[in-house]
């Protein structure tokens, strides 16, 4: 019997804003990601983005709506290439048929600079670009051509912006982005998606199991619970009056941490 | 490069101690080849002394190892008693029938198991996939040999292929191109075989390296640039599937020699296969030794060039070298 991982799910995020999307590990979280990034097929429902259906849409109609649509993953150290150069790994989605813009739609057209930087040629550009983001995420683009190895978890994770960057998106889905980074980085981190979405207007679909976090960089929160939707509202009304049992499990989680580090530091001092 | 140089040094310890135990071990084996002379009351105990002392057989173990390191410092490598010649021209006129069988066969064998690996990954679960996976798994389990004497009973009862030896009787009257031709016809038969058994195996494993890679979320990504399958296969999936199977690309130089042996006996190839079977048989004892010999530096050989294919397919293996250091 096929299993639903997710089943009656339903929100909305209104351009730049964040909406941030919680639970226990097994909720479902991920499988929302990808739905919505369409690595995976829905086998119901309707995700639109703008006012386009993209959940039943074949592969090649899918290209002009993809770079639209960005993911960072969880493991910054398997979501790239280790053969790669940082140049390499920022280019990359550059390289998607540059046909896809003479297909067009209007949609990509407005996004995109005039200069010629998808596909195989314009090297050049795709290098200048590279540069730029390089910087926007805050690593040396002298490190342009060092291998991916050399950078440190924080760094990769600013080298997989970099490159969910490359296409212009305006959604982003972050896949417990920030999970697998120590606390300070992922503070730096949080601050770098902060400044990103205040310059280039992008929206957040933000999964984390990770309240504390949730409540700096979300609007929005929606509660998964067992493959269902079961809270959802302003982030403030939900951490301040949770309603659901598994809004306030997360919710003793994070505080047990706080107290935990309270407990610590004031050891400490 | 001092890589390769720390492979050589290993390398050559390795012969070294392959040979010193080719001595102990063919020391402690039964008989020798002058048993069936002694059995003929024709020939005096006195001449197979004088032969034994001829060859140096009397001589102590260690002094005969020595002897023979010496002989094969001076690519000797011993006297053969059987057909009374120095064994390494001996073995190499064999050897290199072995070699054009072997280096056919593992140019076939990777020419079809890379692409119909990739393909079949590329579908997982399709009916290509699952067709290559039920005929690899066959090919593995049934035996070679009686994939080679079936495939010799076959050209038999039908007469496609000429059978036996790498040439025809006629084969000196006939034009270059003549000779190629039937030099191609013999050779068609034992290359098959060799091929169905190594395909089988190689075949899996590229398969499931690529799928290994596919799954990885790197992937995943290049999927939701937008990047089309194609790509992402060249890209991605083949230059790391190229590691475990450059790897076992040095196994398999190494597997054919020693699979090829039988299909060599089974098929009348004059290679190393038949002589070496002849030499135990007959206890031909340094042409046995210079035998294994070879085998052995085939297998240094393929895992060495193995390695350093790997050195310059992978970019990260050399930074290791350099971090080492």
């Amino acid at each position: 019997m096929p299993v639903a991982a997710v089943s009656n799910v339903d929100f909305a995020i209104p351009r730049g804003q964040t909406l941030a999307l919680v639970g226990e590990s097994g909720s479902g979280k991920s499988t929302i990601a990808r739905c919505v990034t369409r690595l995976e097929r829905p086998d119901s429902g309707q995700i639109l983005i703008q006012d386009t259906d993209i959940a039943q849409l074949r592969p090649r109609d899918l290209l002009p709506f993809r770079s639209g649509i960005q993911m960072v993953f969880q493991d910054a150290v398997t979501a790239m290439n280790s053969r790669f150069s940082a140049l390499e790994v920022i280019e990359e989605p550059l390289l998607i048929d540059a046909r896809i813009n003479d297909r067009n739609d209007a949609r990509i057209h407005d996004r995109i600079d005039d200069r010629a930087i998808y596909g195989r040629r314009n090297r050049e550009n795709r290098c200048e670009l590279a540069h730029a983001l390089m910087i926007e995420v805050g690593i040396s683009p002298d490190w342009m051509h060092r291998s991916i190895l050399h950078f440190s978890g924080g760094q990769r994770q600013r080298l997989a912006l970099a490159r969910a960057l490359a296409l212009r998106p305006q959604l982003l889905v972050l896949d417990e982005a920030l999970s697998g980074l120590d606390l300070s980085t992922q503070a730096q981190i949080a601050n770098l998606l902060i400044d990103l979405q205040a310059s280039r207007s992008l929206t957040y679909l933000l999964i984390s199991h990770d309240l504390a976090l949730v409540a700096r960089l979300a609007d929005t929160i929606a509660v998964m619970s067992e493959g269902k939707m079961v809270e959802g509202g302003p982030t403030q009304q939900v951490i301040s009056s949770p309603n659901h049992a598994a809004t306030k499990k997360l919710l003793a989680a994070a505080n047990t941490a706080a107290s935990n580090l309270a407990a610590i530091t004031g050891g400490v001092a | 490069m001092s890589y390769i140089a720390r492979r050589l040094v290993r390398a050559v310890l390795l012969l070294i101690g392959v040979s010193a135990l080719c001595f102990l071990f063919t020391e402690m084996a039964p008989g020798t080849f002058f048993d069936e002379m002694r059995m003929n009351p024709q020939i005096s105990p006195e001449t197979i002394s004088a032969l034994r002392s001829r060859y140096g057989l009397n001589q102590p173990l260690l002094v005969r190892y020595g002897r023979w390191v010496q002989s094969a410092l001076h690519s000797d490598l011993g006297y053969s008693i059987a057909y009374n010649v120095p064994v390494a021209p001996l073995l190499w006129s064999r050897a290199k029938n072995t070699l054009l069988l072997t280096i056919t066969a593992l140019l076939l064998t990777w020419l079809i198991s890379v692409p119909v690996g990739v393909w079949a990954a590329s579908q997982r679960g399709g009916l290509l996939d699952r067709a290559v996976t039920l005929l690899s798994s066959f090919l593995i389990s049934v035996p070679e040999l009686v994939i080679a004497v079936g495939l010799l009973a076959a050209v038999v009862r039908w007469r496609i292929l000429p059978i036996g030896g790498m040439r025809s009787s006629d084969v000196e009257g006939l034009s270059t191109s003549g000779k190629l031709q039937d030099l191609l016809l013999h050779l068609a038969l034992p290359t098959v075989i060799l091929v169905l058994g190594e395909t089988a195996v190689i075949v899996r494993h590229v398969r499931s390296s690529v799928l290994e890679v596919l799954d990885a979320p790197y992937v995943q990504a290049a999927c939701g640039f937008g990047i089309k399958p194609r790509r992402v296969l060249f890209r991605h999936a083949l230059p790391v599937a190229a590691n475990p199977a450059v790897s076992l690309l040095g196994f398999s130089l190494a597997g054919l020699l020693s699979g090829s042996m039988m299909v060599e006996v089974v098929c009348g190839w004059p290679g190393l296969g038949p002589l070496m079977l002849e030499a135990t048989l007959s206890r031909d004892l340094y042409l046995v030794i210079g035998g294994i010999m070879f085998s052995s530096l085939f297998t240094l050989g393929g895992g060495m060039i193995a390695d350093i294919l790997l050195l310059a397919l992978d970019p990260r293996i050399r930074r290791e070298g350099s971090d080492a250091q």
